[in-house]
């Protein structure tokens, strides 16, 4: 009666302990992937408050950004980056967003989950500055 | 051998509240956490740069020298960390000549909380004011063809 028992008992549960362990790490990368995609978007929108000119301050935001965000488990990540007045008084907003993939996880997730980030800051009021002729 | 029956069942009946589940919770609020003071950091810093931004043109007309505004210092730093990580809350603030350091606390309950209740994060930063350009500055009442 009981030959194949534990087996079965084992079949019962391990899909609870698949969930479970698959569930915790898909929630880790994403959680790890957020932080990532917020610090990437924080640290090309301080980078482009700092630069002299819009074109230097767009080629500066996105090279901080490819090169932060190279290291988290995102994929298309995506800066967009705007200024409102190129001045003392003016304003960087970067917005980014990037998948996180999770179609290892097998679980009824999606394939790939959206994230997006938004940061707006003062450009640098003592910045070095290009006069425009 | 009908006492062996449902051992397995037994054995992740007491497994999986007491072993697997605290660590995938633990897993994720370490996770959470971490995030967490990634984001406390993150602000902190940003408002001892924009604090020590916070020069004090009368300073450097009347003595030529480089000071902070003491009072615009602390604005700064409130402001920034008040838009950054409005949860956070500044503990210290300390001026030192040009440099000023920034202590932050946060405090932050786990998603999950199995293990421990809320936890408060920390985090510090410096910044410091130095004189200096790589181009002439926007502030500079000279043309850069000058230089």
């Amino acid at each position: 009666m009981s030959r194949g028992q534990s087996l079965v008992e084992l079949a019962a549960c391990a899909p609870l302990v698949m969930v479970l362990a698959l569930g915790t790490v898909a929630t880790v990368e994403i959680v790890d992937a957020r932080a990532g995609l917020e610090a990437a978007t924080e640290a090309a929108a301080a980078d482009a408050a700092g630069a002299p000119d819009p074109v230097s301050a767009e080629r500066t935001a996105q090279a901080r950004f490819a090169a932060v965000i190279a290291a988290y488990p995102l994929r298309s990540a995506v800066l967009r980056v705007t200024f409102r007045n190129f001045d003392r008084t003016g304003e960087v907003e970067a917005n980014s967003s990037g998948q996180v993939d999770l179609s290892w996880s097998v679980l009824d997730l999606p394939g790939a989950m959206t994230l997006e980030s938004r940061v707006a800051i003062p450009l640098e009021a003592w910045r070095s500055h290009v006069p425009q002729q | 051998m009908n006492r062996r029956r449902g051992q397995v069942l037994a054995f992740f009946a007491v497994v999986i509240p007491i072993v697997l589940v605290p660590v995938a919770a633990y897993a994720v609020d370490t996770a959470v956490m971490a995030s967490h003071a990634a984001g406390l950091q993150a602000a902190t810093a940003q408002a001892a740069e924009a604090a020590a931004q916070q020069l004090d043109v009368g300073a450097i007309r009347s003595r030529g020298g480089l000071a902070l505004d003491a009072a615009a210092v602390k604005r700064a730093a409130i402001q920034t960390i008040g838009r950054d990580d409005p949860a956070a809350t500044i503990d210290s603030l300390s001026i030192d000549r040009v440099q000023v350091t920034v202590l932050t606390s946060e405090r932050v309950p786990p998603p999950f909380a199995l293990l421990t209740g809320p936890i408060t994060l920390h985090a510090h930063a410096t910044a410091r004011l130095v004189a200096g350009y790589d181009r002439p500055s926007s502030l500079f009442p000279l043309p850069s063809s000058t230089f």
